[in-house]
């Protein structure tokens, strides 16, 4: 198979802008695992509401792409509140039965979603109209494509100076290494904990947001294979590790882009989870992962 | 109660369920004082810090925490809560935040408690010339840190706050005999210094009582007895206290 150069160098253009995305989504995902130690399984649905949001500010008359881009992060950030309040909180220290609730959190959302829509794929808005550029004559992107990398990398860089810099970022930081220490140094782990799902819906909405607008639709489910993407991301990085998402996330879209190129859609899960599957028999604790922490999630 | 008291618990009991895991427990700590809570395993020493420290709210009983002319109830406040008030507390293991250096270590001490960065900082320059070795291995990762260094680390990022009493549980958990030496040593000195006074649940009686002022010895969940060190390392009901449990 002779593929030329322009073309591997488009698939891989997507593959980097793509995984940003896999990285934002998978950093929220990582963000409410490391204070609690436990998977938020409807951090997938909650991407969906953000997306569904955007779509129902344009609904009501809101106009502008980013202004209803930022009440479809509202709801997202919303959602995941209430998934802390009512699928977490009541069930602290029960990790099984918060699995099962937040399941049952996105399986409600979902069809709850799809009950308003009649589980139709809907037509997603683009902040502009799609143009392809060419980079040094050597090949084209299109301009939702840089859109989607610029996003995905602000808010990776913005969420590592937040984490770093900021009295929460560091209060987020010290509970995802010792909620007991993080009380002794004067951390309300309570309050910190919401703070976390708030910030991880930021992302979640974004995230939403973003892969809706790369595929121009979105449906009632599209949180599950990205959610899927998230936990596969999270467990081949090493699960707690926020430098990992992001090198992990990156990889999964160069990998998944270059089989679509390669050998067409149906190759693009075979060869990007196959490629995770050999990394983690290869280094079983993941890239980055701590030895042990994955025994306390699985 | 005299006028020195600084921390008091009154007939404290902790339950984990229907199971007490100690009872009616009196203890005081004066100012300027190095209290020992000495006991066999399962004694219920650690239940009573945990619950004076806030980590478990206790069944029944008081705590009651003098700070100059304001005295606080704290018993069921949550320990950010008495963290913020000037108790700090120690834990007996996993006592560093493993994936954040030295330097960060101590800047989290102080990070939610002192609103002066600039004096933050200037304290945890303070407490390297204290803890030598922790400025030699400021940039290390905590978790690379020997157990000894490790509760060094942990001591001097309780300290960065300045808090008004200090609450370790088992600090010589893991030490070498000399490394051991040396953190008591720095316990005193921490106390003749700084004035921080400090209740230490012990296991090592015999380091526990050389630095101590007074002890109180623990058996199956009820206080046995108390007094000054000194008293308590020659009475035979210490040695009873171990052998019959």
């Amino acid at each position: 198979m002779h593929l030329p150069l322009p073309y591997i160098l488009e698939q891989l253009a997507i593959g980097i802008s793509t995984g940003a995305l896999y990285a934002v989504v998978a950093l929220g995902f990582n963000l409410i695992f490391g204070i609690l130690n436990v998977l938020n399984l409807a951090y997938g649905a909650t991407m969906m509401v953000g997306a569904y949001g955007l779509l129902l500010a344009f609904y009501i008359g809101i106009g502008d792409f980013w202004l209803a881009a930022a009440l479809g992060v509202l709801f997202a950030v919303l959602t995941g509140l209430l998934v802390e309040r009512v699928a977490v909180r009541p069930l602290r220290g029960n990790w099984w039965n918060i699995k099962v609730a937040t399941i049952g959190f996105a399986m409600f959302l979902e069809n709850f979603v799809t009950r308003l829509t009649d589980g139709r794929q809907q037509a997603f808005p683009r902040p502009f109209e799609i143009k392809y550029y060419s980079i040094m004559g050597l090949f084209e992107i299109a301009n939702i494509q840089v859109l989607l990398l610029l996003f995905a990398l602000g808010l990776m860089v913005s969420m590592l100076l937040f984490l770093r810099y900021t009295k929460l970022g560091n209060a987020i930081r010290v509970t995802a290494q010792s909620p007991e220490i993080a009380q002794c140094l004067g951390i309300d782990v309570k309050r910190v904990t919401i703070a976390t799902f708030a910030v991880s819906g930021i992302l979640a909405g974004f995230g939403g947001i973003l892969n809706a607008a790369t595929f121009s639709s979105v449906y009632p489910f599209v949180g599950q294979a990205l959610g899927l993407k998230a936990i596969v991301i999270l467990i081949v990085a090493g699960l707690g590790n926020t430098r990992g998402c992001l090198v992990v996330g990156v990889i999964l879209g160069i990998l998944e882009s270059l089989a679509v190129g390669m050998g067409g859609s149906t190759y693009r899960d075979l060869v990007a989870y196959g490629g995770m599957v050999a990394i983690l028999i290869l280094k079983p604790h993941g890239l980055f992962g701590e030895v042990g922490r994955i025994g306390r999630v699985v | 109660m005299g006028d020195r008291t600084v921390l008091r618990a009154e007939g404290l009991e902790v339950r984990y369920g229907k199971v007490i895991a100690a009872a009616d427990i009196d203890l005081e700590v004066r100012r300027g004082e190095i209290v020992t809570l000495l006991g066999p395993n399962g004694a219920g020493k650690t239940s009573i810090l945990r619950a004076i420290i806030g980590l478990v709210p206790p069944a029944h009983g008081r705590v009651i925490f003098h700070d100059g002319d304001q005295i606080y109830e704290t018993q069921g406040k949550p320990v950010h809560a008495l963290a913020r008030l000037g108790i700090a507390a120690v834990p007996a293991q996993n006592v560093v935040l493993p994936r954040m250096t030295v330097g960060e270590n101590l800047e989290m001490g102080g990070r939610f408690l002192v609103t002066d960065r600039a004096a933050m900082h200037s304290r945890i320059e303070e407490l390297m010339e204290k803890f030598p070795v922790l400025r030699e291995r400021r940039n290390s990762y905590a978790h690379v840190l020997s157990g000894g260094e490790q509760r060094q680390l942990a001591i001097a990022r309780a300290l960065v706050s300045r808090p008004r009493m200090l609450l370790l549980d088992e600090p010589s958990i893991g030490l070498a005999p000399l490394t051991l030496r040396e953190v008591f040593g720095m316990l005193k000195r921490i106390r003749d210094e700084e004035g921080i006074d400090i209740l230490m649940v012990e296991q090592n009686v015999v380091k526990a009582l050389e630095i101590a002022d007074r002890a109180y010895v623990m058996r199956v969940g009820a206080m046995d007895f108390s007094g000054p060190s000194a008293e308590v390392a020659a009475s035979h009901r210490l040695r009873d206290a171990y052998l019959d449990s």
